[in-house]
């Protein structure tokens, strides 16, 4: 992890300038999220590729779709609940199964509205996104992911829904240690002991975890899910080899995310180490500071680490 | 656009209906009622209004069929104007027809956008008049709706934005026969006119007598109606129109005939066409 916090919603605007300089099919759609979304600076350069909707999500999906099947490729910007779950059967019909080639990008996800309450908190996209067909989920977690996320959305030829994040936070690895690709899982951390699966936000917090457990003596490893769907299987069967305790740390519902589509793998293999699903339960409605939101669900550095050493020992 | 000709698009009007009859009698079930009451105006705009190339997306005019349930209509359309071959309508409902209960833009040439859920026609008409516009293409994109399906919000969405944007490249029409599933639309829920909502949005609004194909086809020729307002067409039909037992009854908006009254709904529509027989 680098010391330095980078915003990542600078790292979409700055993305979408360029690849908007570069490819002029690109369109920007906002539902009056503009500005709070990472459009402002594309609005700015490209008024003519700038499509203001207002707040009607449902229209500004079937636009989005309406615009990709004349050859343009439109990047909507949207606070997550209102795309994924208001807008979710106009990108189920009219992105998913129509094969446009949309970006669906959500602001915000997670926990990321931590005040806001369960109206802007979402803990159910994944649940419901890995059923559209078609589909490619990117989730990001930090500046660099998100500036690769956006570049490898609009290089793929089909509907992309991006979970964007919204806090500053660390880099996992120095910009030019990473390997980031399309499909593949980042391994931030090697180890046996425990092997933690994990996207978005929540790498910083696996990450924190993997130091507080090695001053223990686990080795846990952190393996980084940027493509959620398809998820990189390789990877999870690698770890179901050497690890005693598999781990899904999300900032989503324990079901439908992560660690239901780690748990399908390792069922279909069986024979398989034990896997442990850390999220949020279904239902859940507490608000208050960010920090503190994950450390009360259990999902924050210490409480993962706390959860694990558990874990291992009850094994 | 083609000169018009009364008898040629009655006569289009006709085989589209004798389609949808013909097609349910040996099919056993479908939407008859709406299919029947829209057929004028997709004959008019496809035999003799749009400008429709499927193999050319960026000249050719746009056709979006928010009420899918009607598709029968539809595909009577595209086989009347040469888009598909008639004898698909052997295989509706069929397993993986090119020709289910709602259209399939992945399975049928010459549809532009696959429908069935009501309230995505208008917001997808939105999208496409946009990519018009940011491409410089002049299309015109036709979109018809239910008027029951006007109690879905995502239409008013799209009005909104269509006039707020200025978007006079498209033409709505609401197929105005006035009944829904549970009753007249006007009992479910109309709490005023179309006329006055769509005008109240900044829309510019004609009515029309939605079986007189001079009628659509005059108004139809003549949208945009005021430049920079998106055109709407409310056009007053029957349901079921064509076929006496059917028409302006409830019962039809899904119809799954017996043996014997399937029989008799397409000799009572034969005899409609016995004008053209010479």
């Amino acid at each position: 992890m680098t010391m330095e916090k980078f915003d990542p919603r600078k790292a979409f605007e700055k993305a979408m300038v360029e690849l908007g300089r570069e490819n002029d099919k690109i369109v920007a759609v906002s539902c009056d999220s503009a500005s709070g979304g990472g459009l402002g600076s594309f609005f700015k350069e490209f008024p003519e590729r700038s499509v203001e909707v207002g707040i009607s999500e449902q229209t500004g999906v079937d636009i989005a779709a309406g615009m990709a099947r004349m050859g343009l490729i439109p990047v909507i910007v949207v606070i997550t609940p209102f795309l994924a779950m208001r807008a979710f059967e106009q990108v189920r019909n009219d992105v998913g199964y129509m094969h446009t080639n949309v970006k669906l990008v959500g602001s915000g996800g997670g926990l990321a509205y931590s005040t806001l309450g369960s109206s802007h908190a979402i803990a159910e996209d994944m649940a419901v996104m890995r059923t559209i067909p078609n589909l490619t989920i990117l989730c990001p977690g930090d500046a660099d992911e998100v500036a690769f996320a956006l570049r490898q959305a609009v290089a793929i030829d089909g509907p992309v829904y991006i979970r964007m994040p919204r806090q500053a936070r660390p880099l996992a690895a120095p910009t030019e240690e990473r390997k980031l690709s399309l499909g593949k899982a980042e391994i931030l951390k090697d180890g046996a002991d425990a092997a933690i699966f994990t996207y978005g936000p929540s790498v910083e917090e696996s990450q924190k975890a993997a130091a507080l457990l090695k001053a223990r003596g686990v080795d846990a490893a952190v393996v980084n899910c940027t493509t959620l769907l398809p998820l990189d299987e390789e990877a999870v069967l690698a770890y179901a080899k050497r690890a005693r305790l598999l781990v899904t740390v999300e900032e989503h519902c324990v079901f439908g995310g992560l660690g239901t589509a780690v748990s399908e793998i390792l069922a279909r293999e069986g024979g398989c180490p034990p896997i442990r699903t850390y999220g949020i339960p279904v239902g859940a409605k507490a608000t208050g500071p960010y920090e503190e939101l994950l450390d009360y669900y259990g999902i924050s550095g210490e409480k993962i680490a706390e959860r694990i050493a558990a874990d291992l020992k009850a094994l | 656009m083609k000169t018009f000709k009364r008898d040629e698009l009655e006569h289009g009007a006709y085989n589209i209906r004798r389609h949808i009859v013909e097609t349910i009698a040996s099919n056993g079930e479908g939407h008859a009622g709406g299919a029947l009451s829209a057929a004028d105006a997709i004959a008019v705009l496809y035999l003799a209004i749009m400008d429709v190339r499927p193999d050319d997306p960026e000249k050719s005019d746009k056709f979006l069929l928010s009420g899918g349930h009607k598709c029968l209509a539809l595909y009577g359309a595209l086989a009347e104007a040469g888009i598909i071959p008639a004898d698909y309508f052997a295989t509706y409902n069929h397993l993986n027809s090119p020709l289910p209960c709602h259209p399939d833009a992945t399975k049928l040439r010459g549809v532009d956008f696959s429908t069935g859920s009501l309230g995505h026609g208008l917001p997808l008409a939105c999208g496409y008049a946009m990519a018009a516009r940011i491409k410089g293409l002049s299309y015109k994109t036709y979109v018809l709706m239910g008027d029951g399906e006007q109690g879905e919000g995502s239409n008013w969405e799209a009005a909104a934005f269509a006039a707020h944007n200025h978007l006079d490249s498209i033409v709505a029409i609401i197929d105005e026969n006035g009944l829904q599933i549970n009753g007249r639309t006007a009992e479910v829920c109309k709490p005023t006119s179309f006329e006055e909502r769509y005008g109240a949005f900044g829309w510019s609004v004609k009515t029309v007598d939605g079986h007189d194909v001079g009628a659509l086809y005059d108004v139809l020729a003549g949208a945009p109606f005021e430049k920079g307002k998106p055109s709407l067409i409310v056009s007053k039909t029957k349901k079921g129109r064509g076929l006496g037992f059917m028409e302006d009854n409830i019962k039809y908006h899904h119809w799954n005939p017996k043996a014997e009254e399937g029989a008799a709904a397409v000799a009572e529509i034969r005899e409609a066409g016995k004008r053209w027989e010479k």
